[in-house]
Formats: C-alpha cells, sequence, structure tokens
C-alpha cells in the first residue's frame, strides 16, 4: 500500500516559479509532499519518522534542515528544496542550509540562482573555502572568468591550495594562456598529482604545441581524470542520511577496498539477514570473507548466490579462484569448470582466460592453453604476465623462436620483469642465440633477479 | 480534495512558467508542432520492459529520414524494440520496425510490405547509405544481438544482405555510421556497440537514493565493448578492418558516432560518444588506419575531468570558422559538451556557448544541431528522457522528461527557448532518437523523434518569420549522397559551412542534404564542395530554393 504524505503545499507557485527570495519566519510552511511508496521500505520508514519530528516542532530549523538533507539523498530533490528553504528562513544564520539549497540547484542547472543561494550562505560564513570553489567553479561554466579565478584566489587564501590552484589552472587555459597554467599546476608535487592534473597539463601542452610533453602528461590520466573533488564537510554530512542498501553497499565496497574488511564484515551479515539473496550483497559478503580468511564462508556465501542468480558470472569467477587457491582433490577441475562458465557467459574478462590458460598448461594441453592466452591477450595485449606464460608454454614445446617473442613481448611491456628476462635467456641459449642470451642475462641480473634455474626450466 | 488541486494547480504551473535561463517571452509561437497521428505516423515504440530491468529496455528507439524510395521525398524509419525472451505471459509478438513512405506533402502512408520490418534482434538504431552505389538508399539497423543491413532494390523494397555483406556484428549495437574513409568511392561502415551484455548477464541493481529496483549503470558491467570497422571491397561484401585499423587499441560504452574531418587533412574521421568511459577521436592516418587522438585533442572527457555519460553526438561548424565542431549530450547533472575545434585541438567551450547550465536539467539522447529558424546559425534541438528513477516523476511515466530547444546566435552561443517555446503541445516522454529532415519541402527542417514506450513525434516546423533557405543535394559522380563532402557559401559576408552526413545524433539518420539558412538574403555566394579526399570544386552562385544539385564532377576546379 503506497503511503503518501501529503500536505497543501500554499507556497508552491511561488517557489516553483519565481527566483529565491527570502521571507519571514512565518512563511516557513507546511510539510513538503513526498510519496513514501516510490522509496525503499526502510527509506521510507526514516523519512516518515523525520516528518514526524519536524510535525512536532515545525519552526525548528535543525529538523527541517536536516528533513532536507534525508529527501535529497534519497531522491526527493524537489521536496528537499522545499525544506531547505523554510530552514534557511527559520534560522537566517545558519550557513548550511543556503549552501545546500546552492548545490541542488546548480545540478537541477540553474546555476544563476544557485550562485544566488551560494552568495548567501558566504554572507554567512565567509570563511569556508568549499563554497568559493564552487562559486569559482560555477562562475567559469558561466563563463565569467575574471570572478572565477577572484573565487578561486578566495579559495587560496582560505587553504584550498590545491583545488584552488587546478581552477586557477581551468581559468589560465581558459584565458589562452597555456604557460601560466603550467606555471600554476607546477606546485603540485609530482607524486602527488590528481589525473586532472595530468589531464590540465597535457591541454596547455597541446595548446603551446608541445605535442610530446601533452602525450606524456595524457598518458597518465589513463583511464579517465575524474572529477577533481575537494574535501567538503557540510557535503559528507549528508552522507549519513542515505538509506538505500546501494547508497550503503557502495560505501561498504569502499571499506572494503581500503583493507576495512573486519569491520564491515558485520554490517554486510546484518544486511543480509534482511536481504538474503540480494546478489550485490552477497559479492560483497564473499568478499569481505576472503580478505578475514573465512574461505569456507565465502565458498558457501558464494554458492548461495549462484543458486538465485546462476548466470551471473562474477559468482563463477570468485568460485573458480576459490578452487584454484585450494590444493585438494578434484579442485583445479572444479576451477576450470566455473572457468568456463564465467567466459561463456562474459568472454570480456582477461583474467578468466589466462587462468583458464594456465589450467590447461598444468594439463599438458598446450594448444588450448596457447588459445586462452591468446583471449587474454586480445582483451589486455599489455599484460606482460600473460606474454610470459604463453613463453612458458611454447618453452615447454621447445618452439624456442615463438618462446623467445612470447618473452620479448612480456620485457618490452614491463622491462623490470626479472622472471621473463631469465627465461629469455634460457630460450635465447636453447636456439643457439648466446651472445643475445649473455645480454639478456646481464639484464635479468641487473634487475636482481637471483633466479634459480628449475624456476625458468621450461 | 482541495489540496488535491492545488498540488495539480502547482504543477501546471511550473510547466508553464518554467524559468529558463534566457527564456523568450511568452508571446513567441512554438516553433514545432507535433503532428505525426496528423500525418500517418501510428508507430508505437514498444520496450518490453517486464520488471527484469534488462538494460537494453531503457535505451531504444531509433528513426531515420531518408528518400528510399528515390521520389525526392523523405520517408521515415522507425526501429522497433519488442522483448526478450525468457518471462512467461508477456504479451504477443511486436511489430518489427516500420518504413513509411512519404506522400510528397509531408503525410505518410505505412509501407508494410517493404521488408524492412528486420526481426534478428532486439532493434536500437539505424543509418542510411547507399553502400552498392546503385542510386538508392540502403538501411544498416543495429540491434541488440546481429545487426542487418538492408539492400534497397530502388523502389523502397528492401532484402536483408547481411549475410552475404558480412556485417552481422552481434554486440549490443547501438550507433553506425556510413563513411568513406579511404576515398575510394564506396561507403564503408563503423558500427558502435555499448556493453559486452546478454540477459543472463544482467544485474541486480538498485537506485542509489530510492533503493528501488533501477536499470543498472553501465559500469557495473565493466565490459566495454570494442566497435567494428567494416572496409566496402565494393562487390556487396565488407571486410571486418577493426584490429588492423587501430579500432583494437581502445574500447568503450559507446553510444553515439559521427563522422567528419577534424584535422582538416581531407581524410574522414570518427568521434564515438562514450558513455561514462572517455570518448575516442579516431583520426584518420591514411591507408585504412586510425589512432585514437581523444585526449590529445582535448574531447576524450570533459573540462571538469569528468568522462561523462555521452549518448547523442552532432559534429557541425557552429562558429562559421570553417572546421568541425563537437557537441555531445550527457546525463542529468553533467552539461553538454561543446567542443570547439581549434585546428589542432578542440577547447571545451560548454561555458562560452551558453550550455553550462541549463542543459544539466535532463537526460539527453538524441540530439540536432541545424538551422530550424533559416536565419543563417545553427541552433540545436534535445530528445531528453531519464534512465534512472524517480520518485518525483514529470509525468506516468517515471522517465519521461521534456525536450529542449536553443536558439543559435552569433559567436557560436546557444540560448534556451525552454519549453515554452516548444512545441505547440508541450510532449513529455522518454525520447531517444530524432532525425532532420524538410519532410513537407517548405524549407523549414522538422524534426522525427522516437520515443521510448510511446508514439513518436513528427515535429512539423512552425517558426513564424522563417528566414529562406536552400537545400543542396551533394551527390558524387556516382549518384549517391557523399558522405563527408564539406560544401560552403557566403551568406551576406558570412562563409557557412555544412556537411553532407546521415549519422550523428542518437540511433538516428538524417536528411544528408544540406540545409543552409539564408536569413532575409536572397542569395548564397561562392558555393564550394570539398569532396572526400580533400579536392575541391566551386559551384557559384544560387538564389534561395527549393533544392539544388552540386554534383561531383561538375564545378569548377579550385
Amino acid at each position: 500500500m503506497k503511503r503518501i504524505v501529503a500536505f497543501a503545499l500554499a507556497a508552491c507557485a511561488a517557489a516553483a516559479c519565481s527566483p529565491p527570495r527570502d521571507a519571514s519566519p512565518a512563511a516557513a510552511g507546511p510539510l513538503p509532499v513526498v510519496d513514501l511508496g516510490a522509496v525503499d521500505a526502510e527509506i521510507g520508514e526514516r523519512l516518515a519518522d523525520m516528518l514526524d519530528a519536524v510535525r512536532q516542532v515545525p519552526r525548528d530549523a535543525s529538523r527541517r534542515g536536516e528533513l532536507g538533507m534525508a529527501l535529497e539523498v534519497n531522491g526527493f530533490a524537489e521536496a528537499a528544496m522545499a525544506s531547505y528553504r523554510q530552514a534557511a528562513l527559520l534560522d537566517v544564520e545558519e550557513p548550511r542550509w543556503p549552501y545546500y539549497q546552492a548545490l541542488l540547484t546548480a545540478h537541477r542547472g540553474n546555476l544563476d540562482d544557485a550562485l544566488s543561494f551560494l552568495g548567501r550562505s558566504i554572507e554567512r560564513d565567509p570563511g569556508y573555502a568549499p563554497a568559493w570553489l564552487w562559486r569559482g567553479t560555477w562562475l567559469l561554466d558561466l563563463d565569467q572568468v575574471e570572478e572565477a579565478s577572484a573565487a578561486f584566489a578566495r579559495a587560496r587564501v582560505l587553504g584550498a591550495a590545491a583545488a584552488a590552484a587546478a581552477g586557477l589552472a581551468r581559468v589560465a587555459l581558459r584565458e589562452g594562456k597555456p604557460q601560466q597554467a603550467l606555471d600554476l599546476l607546477a606546485s603540485f608535487a609530482a607524486e602527488e598529482r590528481h589525473p586532472y592534473v595530468h589531464k590540465l597539463r597535457g591541454e596547455a601542452y597541446a595548446r603551446l604545441g608541445q605535442i610530446d610533453a601533452a602525450r606524456a602528461a595524457l598518458a597518465k590520466v589513463d583511464g579517465g581524470a575524474g572529477s577533481f573533488s575537494w574535501p567538503d564537510a557540510r557535503s559528507e554530512r549528508k552522507k549519513r542520511f542515505e538509506g538505500s542498501l546501494s547508497a550503503k553497499l557502495a560505501k561498504l565496497r569502499e571499506q572494503l577496498l581500503g583493507s576495512g574488511a573486519a569491520e564491515v564484515l558485520p554490517v554486510l551479515e546484518e544486511l543480509r539477514e534482511r536481504h538474503p539473496h540480494h546478489q550485490g550483497l552477497l559479492g560483497a559478503l564473499g568478499e569481505a570473507y576472503r580478505q578475514t580468511g573465512r574461505r569456507e564462508q565465502e565458498l558457501a556465501v558464494l554458492r548461495h548466490g549462484l543458486e538465485h542468480h546462476p548466470d551471473y558470472y562474477a559468482f563463477h569467477l570468485n568460485i573458480a579462484d576459490h578452487y584454484l587457491r585450494r590444493d585438494g582433490s578434484g579442485d583445479k577441475y572444479r576451477a576450470q569448470a566455473h572457468l568456463d562458465k564465467a567466459i561463456a557467459l562474459n568472454p570480456e574478462v582477461d583474467w578468466a582466460h589466462a587462468q583458464r590458460g594456465l589450467l590447461l598448461a598444468e594439463r599438458g594441453r598446450l594448444d588450448a592453453a596457447i588459445a586462452s592466452f591468446e583471449a587474454a591477450l586480445a582483451l589486455d595485449p599489455a599484460n606482460a604476465t600473460v606474454h610470459y606464460y604463453a613463453g612458458m608454454v611454447e618453452a615447454a614445446r621447445r618452439r624456442w623462436p615463438e618462446a623467445i617473442a612470447r618473452f620479448q613481448r612480456a620485457v618490452a611491456r614491463d622491462p623490470g620483469f626479472a622472471l621473463a628476462h631469465a627465461a629469455l635467456d634460457r630460450a635465447l641459449m636453447e636456439a643457439g642465440r648466446h651472445d643475445e642470451g649473455k645480454r639478456t642475462l646481464k639484464a635479468a641480473k641487473r634487475l636482481g633477479a637471483l633466479v634459480a634455474e628449475e624456476e625458468v626450466a621450461p | 480534495m482541495k489540496t488535491g488541486w492545488l498540488l495539480v494547480g502547482c504543477a501546471v504551473l511550473a510547466t508553464a512558467c518554467e524559468d529558463q535561463e534566457g527564456a523568450q517571452p511568452p508571446s513567441e509561437s512554438p516553433w514545432f508542432e507535433d503532428q505525426a497521428i496528423e500525418h500517418g505516423l501510428d508507430f508505437r515504440h514498444v520496450s518490453g520492459a517486464d520488471g527484469r530491468f534488462l538494460l537494453p529496455e531503457i535505451m531504444g528507439g531509433g528513426a531515420a529520414l531518408a528518400d528510399v524510395d528515390g521520389d525526392g521525398d523523405l520517408d521515415a524509419y522507425l526501429v522497433q524494440s519488442g522483448h526478450f525472451p525468457g518471462r512467461e505471459g508477456r504479451p504477443g509478438a511486436v511489430p518489427g520496425n516500420r518504413l513509411y513512405l512519404n506522400r510528397g506533402d509531408g503525410s505518410f502512408v505505412s509501407s508494410p510490405a517493404a521488408g524492412a520490418d528486420d526481426r534478428h534482434g532486439y532493434g536500437m538504431g539505424v543509418v542510411a547509405g547507399d553502400y552498392d552505389n546503385d542510386g538508392d538508399v540502403d538501411l544498416y539497423v543495429t540491434n541488440v544481438g546481429r545487426n542487418t543491413l538492408l539492400r534497397n532494390d530502388g523502389g523502397g523494397v528492401f532484402d536483408d544482405v547481411t549475410d552475404f555483406a558480412g556485417v552481422g556484428d552481434s554486440g549490443f549495437g547501438t550507433a553506425a555510421a556510413f563513411f568513406d574513409p579511404d576515398a575510394d568511392g564506396d561507403l564503408d561502415l563503423f558500427v558502435v556497440n555499448y556493453v559486452a551484455w546478454s540477459v543472463g548477464l544482467e544485474r541486480d541493481c538498485y537506485d542509489y537514493g530510492t533503493g528501488v529496483r533501477n536499470y543498472c549503470d553501465p559500469g557495473n558491467y565493466d565490459a566495454p565493448s570494442p566497435d567494428r570497422l567494416y572496409r566496402n571491397d565494393g562487390d556487396g561484401t565488407f571486410t571486418d578492418i577493426s584490429a588492423s585499423a587501430g579500432l583494437s587499441d581502445a574500447a568503450g560504452n559507446g553510444l553515439g558516432v559521427i563522422s567528419a574531418d577534424f584535422d582538416g587533412d581531407g581524410r574522414a574521421d570518427v568521434f564515438v560518444a562514450n558513455d561514462k568511459t572517455m570518448n575516442h577521436l579516431w583520426i584518420n592516418r591514411g591507408g585504412l588506419r586510425f589512432e585514437n587522438q581523444a585526449l590529445l585533442w582535448g574531447c576524450a572527457m570533459d573540462d571538469h575531468g569528468i568522462a561523462k555519460a555521452g549518448m547523442g553526438v552532432a559534429a557541425a561548424d557552429a562558429d562559421d570558422d570553417g572546421d568541425v565542431d563537437l557537441l555531445v549530450v550527457n546525463i542529468e547533472g553533467e552539461t553538454d559538451s561543446f567542443f570547439r575545434n581549434e585546428g589542432r585541438y578542440f577547447v571545451d567551450a560548454t561555458a562560452a556557448a551558453g550550455l553550462g547550465a541549463t542543459s544539466r536539467r535532463h537526460t539527453r539522447f538524441g540530439v540536432a544541431l541545424a538551422d530550424f529558424d533559416n536565419d543563417g546559425r545553427l541552433d540545436i534541438y534535445e530528445a531528453n528522457g531519464r534512465v534512472a528513477y524517480s520518485p518525483e516523476p514529470e509525468a506516468r511515466d517515471v522517465f519521461a522528461e521534456p525536450n529542449m530547444l536553443f536558439r543559435g546566435l552569433p559567436g557560436g552561443r546557444f540560448d534556451p527557448v525552454g519549453y515554452c517555446g516548444e512545441p505547440a503541445q508541450r510532449r513529455v516522454h522518454t525520447s531517444r532518437a530524432v532525425a532532420v529532415g524538410d519532410v513537407d519541402g517548405d524549407g523549414g527542417l522538422d524534426l522525427l523523434v522516437a520515443n521510448r514506450d510511446a508514439e513518436a513525434y513528427l515535429l512539423m516546423n512552425r517558426v513564424s518569420n522563417r528566414g529562406r533557405s536552400i537545400r543542396f543535394r551533394v551527390l558524387t559522380s556516382a549518384g549517391r549522397d557523399a558522405h563527408g563532402a564539406i560544401v560552403s557559401g557566403v551568406v551576406e559576408g558570412i562563409r557557412r559551412t555544412r556537411i553532407v552526413q546521415t549519422a550523428g545524433s542518437y540511433l538516428a539518420s538524417r536528411d544528408p542534404a544540406v540545409h543552409v539558412g539564408l536569413g532575409a538574403a536572397a542569395r548564397i555566394e561562392d558555393v564550394a564542395v570539398r569532396w572526400p579526399g580533400g579536392r575541391r570544386e566551386v559551384y557559384g552562385d544560387f538564389s534561395a530554393a527549393a533544392e539544388v544539385e552540386l554534383r561531383q564532377g561538375r564545378g569548377a576546379q579550385d
């Protein structure tokens, strides 16, 4: 049954169609209209509680504002705007409410109004650097370059050095001053450079006609620069109102990546009680068990996942990985069966092809192993390890020219790959190319590869 | 009950006075009027959505305007999606793609026996081009599943020649482009794939905010898909040269494609708009080899460093400086990306073009960069519709959003006309493809818009005080539309440059004829064509007219 909390929204016409304006606290007004049946039940309950809390103390700006935060992060942008507006009217000192109005309005494409809200927030707290960074960013998006420059400069004075420098570099590029942009970006230590900084440097070099330097900078952008964000404590505070399982899972996955499995595990187990078959949750739980060394529990969770999502390739991959790490009777065959299934479902995972190749090589099916390695390399031609694996198979077949070519590709892609250097040396020797072999051996030794003969013996 | 009326009143008011930056006064008459039903277009798209939230359900459908029966007017082709197998109790079979023939006055009649219905997959998009140089327009349909090449027998009747031609890529096909990168006189084919996807690979995804079941973001699959380049072998068959051409160097979640000569070297390059992976700019190095230079050229991502959710794309000389600029449209919260060509690189000039704010509000798929008011400057139409669930929907269809219109201003700037200016009846659906062409031959560009799970729009141009115009049919010596040819001419002291192209937008194919708005001018002067390969011919001056043919070899050598 849908639960709709609807109250008269007497001021809605003005709110929807007029630019932002102040009004008296008495006009803070009724609660916004929210269809709680349109969201996850857990979120709906929480929002209903917050609506009740506001109803009990309708002139409490904090409650109104926090209701707005909860509404916003759970998908109710219009209702959130109404709540922020009411909070801002009830507490004319608090900078957060117009700040949140500004961010939400900007997201919805009205930067002029967003800047107006932001101006009010800055009036209330001129020392909050992220507000100036947003101001600079939005002014740039409105092509108001001089004002943007001033905003970024203000943010720099307030301590947001890196983000302000990036903003000022954008200003310089916009003004056709690529060298000035490079000078500003030079303040970033090389190891601290965000990919976005490399992107800006690459653009600056390209505009200066320094194409090689541009290519070198842009090569570091790799898979994408990503937004150059800055710490924003006010926005962070909204996250505690995130209520959906997806939001929670995203946060928990971040913690998992940060080696926080022990802390995450009990939370995931509790969530599983309410969502026992959720694909993403089971995947995350399996990963948490793996990271905490509970391999049998990991396997049980993954099997449960497969029961309910039999065609989800990642469960097959993770089960295969589980068996690959065991050494019991039949484990390798089980691993290969799951790899085969995963590849059939999604042939685009190079790791699966490579592992399948290794298993096939172990079983002496060398042609099939080479085919699997080729499939992996078609997806990631730069994978030195797979070139090395393929070389080892060719060496096992005593096909030295092919092995040499494979090992050469491995070392070309990873010059620090000592095992590949040593294997290349061995293959060259076997092929009678002793001088080349000696040179390669020297390279391997320079890399500190104290490689025992048997380690590289095909 | 009173509360309910108040709420309804608010919604109507918000609609009527949507506070768009720079919106025109309400007195301005609408630019377009939806005349689909009146003009005989009764196509209704079916996504087949049945609660499984299968990714393709939110991505279709496609549309084309092309003269398939060779009678001089534009016919309409609409791509159907349908149902995926596996869900019991679903409705019966859905009609396939539909071809509608133009009666000559902009009204259409369905042509069900044309053999163009293509039921080989879940339909996505379409592109038109005369690949066999026989003087009639063929169609290439992209599907989730095998794509289909439909060969035109000359009278608007089609044969499925996919297997013979060897172009039946079976991925998640989205955009495609016919172009001539080796300038050998026949059209090669670039095919864009989205992600490696199948029903079995579908995942359970939930909206981050509301927690309700939703379509997955492409990143959930982590399976960017490689695109394909098919070389036309001149005998009705194609060869997949993707690897030797260099395309295997990069994969992305491709949704939009357009070909143009971005670096001005006379060779056709390709831009691919990718969804949350970096865009690709395939610069033609000659010998059918391409190099992805999107990062170096500054169009891989936007000014903020974000690989945006690239969907539709348009390429044109928007600032009248003679080179080809790019417009890529993106998802809600992200601006359009207007990449201004500076000869050796692009500048993200979205803000300078006036698109840095208003465009963020909606999720834009189809896009048309065309001169609707015939003032000589290109305008923008954007076909919108969400991919994410909203608990605060604009219509019964929770994905529906209003489409947007921007008027071109001098200097390559755009100003939103907003919703109040178009169309006459405010339509809110989940729009996808948009194809451009003058379907009634009145000198104003019309639009065919495909809507997910709804009827298509046929938006007839109703701009008041529209300027004069001229329409050039630019043909190779063999008599087919010269994809990639660049037409330029001087109107009141400004050289306007236009490209012959059918691909672009999203899942759409436009009229390849070149339309130039003349404003109040009576003529266009010093008309020249640069043909694929770089040769230039001059054709002289022309008065405003319905249609002028510019055939290769009949101009004066420049």
